[in-house]
């Protein structure tokens, strides 16, 4: 019995080794500074991650196929430059909300039509998106010549998105719809079947076309609701503002545990994923750590976060071959 | 046998193949009419100084495309090379500057190769955190300011030229000699095609996978540490944000020149194709004074144009 509750502690160690390291990491900066763990900081952690968050989120979909987006951070910054430009245009927050939007959706849906129509993999989607980023960061500086935009922001429907707890419910509402989504619906079981065999997906008879460029669709329409968000909290529009968010959004998805391979995977995961590194820099912060000294953690956090799922997933495929043995 | 003929089936494949080729001629001849200036000397010159710096590493890049594998960690490691070597000139002189830094290049190669080869990571993942990490440590080790350096014989090497050639283009011409000889004529490189063609079948026929797959990196790091110090032999600096569009250009160039991501296929001779192609373009651009935004926006689109038309040619090739 021991032994076996032994064994238990080291599965559920080697399950949750990350969750550990930043309990452990949460623990000694709340004792170095008690503030660290108040409702605050937490509500001010999570905020400021909301919008990664929401972008991280919309990309998982295209990881569980298989495929890349890393043409997310230039859609924050065309569609953060659209919304603004068509409030100081004067149209209504809906319609400018929607413009947003719509833009998001249209490249999602270029990016979706350009990789099916090869039947790309994770290599095309990856060089295609990246071309797409370039593409699409160009035309977010044409408007404004590269230029800052102050937006006229009036106090309404645009403004109330991006102030107070608004980024955070927006960004764990449409967390928990995608989960639910995944796990519950047939289109959501058809992600993981074309993640992990697309071919058998094609000759079961699931039309995997459509479907994929609708996985490019939500990450594109998640980037705009991102990009408003983040244009709500700013009042204003930086053409540059999604410069590297593809990076950040990836690591947080595999910090969280979903794999790049495909076919696998959670929405939950990645919200802990981008929670986690949130956390992370925040105790780092305030343990005076520079920004820089951060970066080095942040790397080595997502090469050891993975190698300890590598390391766990050999362990088990073991485990399984020597009882199959011990059975035999 | 099939024979080949001339009629418009092959006639069209045949232009969708070379469609790099096709868009950089139509380029010169556009240029010939539009801005003659293109042709001067100088301005040859110019365009092979330029695109030789990161075509040395677009060389690696290449072969670990071919091993199904790629870095974007190569950026980084420019730029951490940059700022080392300046360092250890203006504490250890040229010659010392030169093997650390290559060195360095290499055990950061070797870093990466261990997480993909051994630990059987993703090279995305893996890259992606050495990226983050060693361009934290450059930035860290600079305090995120550029440094400089005044060793006189950097300097002369700096100021080396035949008729205009630099230096770089002399190490781009042996990298790119080296690299051909080393994946068609010797053991190691055909092991590299045939561990990108097919993992398992390379593995089941006794070829040393993991070592393939390990040695490509451990090739970027040294062709990124050597193009890193190209760099700074011109502008006598080093500097955390130097290179950042590195890794991503060099696979585009290997992409453009005709090397297909699936692995397996391909060469560095290519690669020469994609890395022209693309100064050219940059060139021909800024002199048709084409503003930055509209160059990136152009820039973006031959890409995305490339690689469709090579994956129809392949499409087509296939049916």
């Amino acid at each position: 019995m021991n032994r076996n509750a032994a064994k238990v502690l080291k599965n559920f160690i080697q399950d949750n080794a990350i969750f550990i390291v930043v309990l452990i990491l949460i623990i000694v900066t709340a004792i170095i500074e008690p503030s660290f763990i108040t409702w605050d900081n937490l509500l001010n952690i999570l905020r400021q991650n909301a919008v990664i968050g929401i972008v991280a989120v919309g990309m998982t979909y295209c990881i569980i196929a298989g495929l890349f987006d890393l043409s997310v951070g230039s859609i924050v910054s065309l569609s953060g430059v659209i919304v603004i430009l068509s409030i100081n245009a004067g149209v209504s927050d809906y319609i400018a909300v929607a413009y947003g939007l719509l833009a998001g959706i249209a490249v999602g849906v270029v990016n979706g039509l350009l990789v099916s129509l090869i039947n790309g993999r994770s290599g095309e989607a990856f060089i295609i998106t990246y071309g797409m980023q370039v593409v699409v960061a160009a035309i977010a500086l044409f408007p404004s010549n590269g230029l800052f935009i102050a937006g006229r922001v009036q106090p309404g429907f645009f403004m109330s998105l991006g102030q107070g707890i608004m980024p955070i419910v927006i960004f764990l509402g449409l967390a928990a719809i995608l989960q639910f989504v995944l796990v519950k619906t047939r289109y959501g079981r058809q992600l993981c079947y074309i993640g992990s065999n697309i071919n058998a997906a094609r000759m079961s008879g699931i039309r995997v076309k459509p479907n994929r460029v609708s996985y490019f669709a939500i990450s594109g329409f998640m980037s705009g609701i991102a990009a408003i968000v983040l244009c709500s909290r700013v009042t204003s529009s930086n053409p540059t503002a999604g410069l590297g968010y593809e990076m950040d959004a990836i690591a947080g998805i595999v910090v969280g545990g979903t794999s790049l391979m495909g076919g696998s995977g959670s929405v939950l995961r990645t919200v802990l994923g981008i929670i986690i590194i949130g956390i992370m820099s925040n105790a780092l912060n305030i343990l005076g750590i520079t920004a820089y000294h951060q970066q080095i953690v942040k790397g080595l956090l997502i090469i050891a976060a993975v190698s300890v799922d590598i390391w766990n997933k050999r362990i088990k495929v073991r485990e399984m071959s020597n009882e199959k043995a011990y059975i035999g | 046998m099939k024979k080949l003929t001339l009629d418009r089936d092959n006639l069209k494949t045949f232009f969708i193949r070379n469609a790099v080729s096709m868009i950089l001629v139509i380029f010169v001849i556009v240029m010939l009419f539009v801005k003659r200036s293109f042709f001067l000397w100088d301005n040859i010159v110019n365009i092979i100084n330029e695109c030789s710096v990161y075509g040395v590493t677009a060389c690696a890049m290449t072969a670990a495309i071919i091993c199904g594998e790629f870095d974007l960690s190569a950026s980084s490691v420019f730029a951490w090379s940059t700022v080392l070597f300046v360092l250890c000139c203006n504490t250890f002189g040229l010659a010392a500057a030169f093997v650390i830094t290559l060195v360095c290049g290499a055990a950061m190669g070797a870093f990466n190769g261990l997480l993909v080869a051994k630990i059987k990571m993703s090279a995305f993942v893996a890259t992606l955190g050495t990226m983050t990490a060693i361009k934290g440590l450059a930035y860290v080790v600079t305090d995120a300011q550029p440094i400089n350096t005044n060793n006189e014989t950097l300097y002369q090497i700096g100021q080396f030229n035949i008729l205009g050639i630099t230096l770089a283009p002399l190490v781009f011409a042996a990298v790119i000699v080296i690299f051909i000889w080393f994946l068609k004529y010797t053991r190691f490189g055909r092991n590299i095609y045939a561990t990108g063609g097919n993992y398992e079948v390379a593995r089941l026929s006794g070829i040393n996978v993991e070592f393939s797959k390990f040695i490509v990196f451990v090739l970027l790091g040294v062709c990124a540490a050597i193009s890193g110090m190209l760099y700074c032999s011109r502008i006598m600096a080093g500097w955390a944000p130097y290179g950042s569009d590195l890794a991503l250009y060099c696979v585009a160039a290997t992409v453009i020149g005709g090397t297909s991501l699936m692995g397996g296929s391909g060469g560095v001779h290519k690669t020469i194709i994609g890395v022209l192609v693309m100064a050219v373009l940059f060139n021909a651009l800024t002199l048709l004074n084409v503003d930055g935004s509209m160059q990136k926006f152009i820039r973006g689109l031959v890409l995305i144009i490339v690689i469709m038309l090579d994956a129809v040619a392949n499409m087509r090739s296939k049916s």
